[in-house]
This record gives structure tokens, C-alpha cells and sequence, in this order.
């Protein structure tokens, strides 16, 4: 994995409802079995001022690059309940 | 909607799987499976891969395993497949080959050649998938055809009956439409076709096949539907139909609506009393619904 670093001005700290979106939107795509660009989820990686948070997020994309998505899913699943927020992977509704 | 065409990338190492996304993601919806057990779960999901590049040695079920069951399996055996592998030897690509992979690509991947061969075969495919809804769909009005209608209907009817499960055949007809051409001319002719063919296609579950049968006849074949509940159809395509008022004009229909004997009934038979069923909502003076004997 290359290294995308930024500099510390540039880096900002996603909301609630923000980090939610992203990982609503990563958990959909690791159950449909789609490809995840890393690159296009980046922010994440610094998304959390709480420093445990930002691991478990680098660790996220981690497993994402490496195509591991059932322990990317847990790891979803392991933030949503840090965060107290609810994600739905397993809905699968209309990807139509 | 997904418009790119779908590539299902199989491979168990990451980088390999890196690779061939990063030179096809631009033009291509990737989905990747690490394993041969998760490619055959998302050929089985929506989107339905227009293309397989599947690596050979894999842990649990390798790539030939994975195509031997694609290549059964009547919904997946038109998905083509390309190996990408580093198995090199003359009798591996002849070994693939024979089992049904349009291509056989060899490790290291180079990406312009794999961006090439991909491109062929996707072209191909749509082409193919293309000529197919030609020869099972009525150009003008976009329903299926009399020759799909044949088809799908044994099947159909021969689980209806294994299953002791109710089919209904509905047959309908715009009325006076030699009138419509005759005065208005065959254009608006089309559109009172292509006007009707939508109400039809809008009011049908994806289970039903609803057709085109001649000129301004349209049949729909109904599993898991009783007698009442087809009538009830017909007589909500009537309503919606006659309030078309397509180009300004009334149109209206007539219908012939019967149910499939449990004991089984060949579709040309449903057809025959449909038909009459038909014949009488005609005598009954028109824009009705007949149950047939
Ligand atoms: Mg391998």
C-alpha cells in the first residue's frame, strides 16, 4: 500500500453523520462484492480525532485493500458500535 | 442502474486483483471475489457479471472447479470467461479452453494487453446479449414475442403442474384497430400499440410473459394466478386502456380470459380457448371482459 499522506492542515474531522455515510456506503459495497477504490476513501483514514478511532479506520481500509470483507464487515460493524451509530449491511434492499 | 458493463475479477491475491482493477475500473463496474465459493455467490446476485476473469490456482475450489460450474448452470453458462493465470503450459490453456473460457491470459499480467482482450469480449457479449432480446422481443412494442411465448410457456405450465400451482392466460384485443390505421394512419397506429404494450408492461410482475401475439393482439401468461385474480387484471388493463386516450383517441380493448386445467393443458390449447373467450367479449359488443369455458 502506498502511502497518501497529507499535510496536517488539510486534514479534517468528519462528523457522526459523516463517518456513518462512508461506512454505510463501504458496507453495501463489501456485500455486493464490489470493488473499493481506497483511494476515494481516504478521508477516513483521518476522519476521528480519537486516535484509537483512527487506527481502527486505517485498519478498515487495510482490509479493504486487501480484499479481506468479511473482516472489513466486523470492523464496520465494531466502529458503528463505538460510534453508537447504526449501519445496515445486511439490508440488501433494491441495487437496481 | 449500472450502465458499464460488469467485470467479476476472481483471484486469491491482492495485488493480481489491484492490477487488473486499476487498468479496467474506468470503463468497467468491477466486483471481485477472493475465493472460487464467494464468485459463484455474486454470479448468482444482481448485477449479473457481463465477464469473468478467474484465476486457476486458488485455495478450496480452483479456477477450472469454478468454470466447470458456471459452464452448468444454464443462468451463468453464457457469462464468458477468461483465465488469468500463471499456469503457462500448453495443456493448461487447452484444459481451460475446453471447458468452456473464451481466453487464456497468462501471469504477469501485462494491462494493455488484458484492457484489449477484455474489450473484445465484453463487445461480443453485448452483441450477444443484444441478437437474444431481438429474437425474443417485438421491436415496436418492446414485449416479448410470440416466439418467446412459446418457449417460456412449457416451462411454465410443466412446473405450474408439478407444483399444483393456478395459471391464468389472458388474450386481448384493441378494438377497431383497422379503423385507427385506416383513418389516422399506420404511425399513430404504432403509437396506439406501443401505448397499450406500456399500460401491459407496467401493470405485469416480472414473473408474467406478456406479449406481443399478431398485428394488435397481446397475450399474458400468468403463473401463481387464479382465475379471479386474471380477471381482475383484465379488467384493470380495460379501464386503464380506454383512458389512455392515446393521440386523443379512445381506444379500447377486449379480452378472453381463461385459466390453465390443473391436470395440465398444452398452451396451444389455452390459446384456442382464450381465443374464443375473446371472440365472445367481440359479440358482446366489444371494450370487455369474458371469462372462457
Ligand atoms: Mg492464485
Amino acid at each position: 500500500m502506498e502511502q497518501h499522506k497529507k499535510p496536517e492542515s488539510v486534514q479534517q474531522v468528519l462528523t457522526k453523520e459523516q463517518i456513518h455515510d462512508l461506512l454505510q456506503v463501504l458496507a453495501e459495497k463489501l456485500q455486493q462484492g464490489d470493488y473499493i477504490d481506497t483511494a476515494e476513501f481516504e478521508s477516513i483514514k483521518t476522519g476521528s480525532s480519537d486516535n484509537g478511532l483512527q487506527n481502527v479506520f486505517k485498519q478498515l481500509m487495510e482490509q479493504i485493500a486487501q480484499f479481506d470483507s468479511n473482516a472489513a464487515l466486523k470492523t464496520i460493524q465494531n466502529i458503528e458500535a463505538q460510534l453508537n451509530v447504526t449501519i445496515n449491511p445486511g439490508q440488501k434492499e433494491d441495487i437496481k | 442502474m449500472n450502465e458499464k458493463p460488469v467485470i467479476l475479477i476472481v483471484d486469491d491475491v491482492p495485488t493480481n486483483v489491484q492490477i487488473l482493477a486499476n487498468c479496467l475500473k474506468d470503463n468497467y463496474h468491477i466486483k471481485v471475489a477472493t475465493d472460487g465459493l464467494r464468485c459463484l455467490e455474486l454470479v448468482a446476485a444482481t448485477p449479473t457479471p457481463d465477464l469473468i476473469l478467474l484465476d486457476i490456482e486458488m485455495p478450496g475450489m480452483d479456477g477450472y472447479e469454478v468454470c466447470q460450474q458456471l459452464k452448468k448452470n444454464p443462468v451463468t453458462q453464457n457469462i464468458p470467461v477468461i483465465f488469468v493465470t500463471a499456469n503457462d503450459q500448453e495443456e493448461d490453456e487447452e484444459k481451460g479452453l475446453q471447458l468452456g473460457a473464451v481466453d487464456y491470459i497468462t501471469k504477469p499480467i501485462r494491462p494493455s494487453i488484458v484492457v484489449a482482450r477484455v474489450n473484445t469480449h465484453i463487445t461480443l457479449k453485448l452483441q450477444h446479449d443484444k441478437l437474444t432480446a431481438m429474437a425474443t422481443h417485438d421491436q415496436l412494442t418492446g414485449l416479448y414475442n410470440r416466439h418467446y411465448l412459446f418457449i417460456s410457456a412449457n416451462k411454465k405450465i410443466a412446473k405450474a403442474k408439478r407444483h399444483h400451482e393456478p395459471v391464468s392466460f389472458i388474450m386481448m384485443d384493441i378494438d377497431h384497430f383497422k379503423h385507427i390505421n385506416d383513418n389516422y394512419g399506420h404511425p399513430v397506429g404504432d403509437i396506439v400499440l406501443q401505448k397499450v404494450a406500456t399500460i401491459i408492461e407496467q401493470q405485469s410482475r416480472s414473473e408474467d410473459v406478456a406479449a406481443r401475439f399478431g398485428g394488435e393482439e397481446f397475450v399474458i401468461l400468468l403463473d401463481h394466478c387464479s382465475l379471479m385474480d386474471a380477471q381482475f387484471k383484465a379488467e384493470k388493463y380495460r379501464q386503464l386502456i380506454e383512458a389512455e386516450r392515446p393521440e386523443q383517441h379512445v381506444v379500447t380493448c377486449s379480452f378472453g380470459v381463461v385459466q390453465m386445467n390443473p391436470e395440465g393443458e398444452a398452451i396451444d390449447s389455452l390459446i384456442k380457448r382464450a381465443d374464443l373467450a375473446l371472440y365472445q367479449a367481440k359479440e358482446n359488443g366489444r371494450n370487455q371482459v369474458v371469462i372462457g369455458e
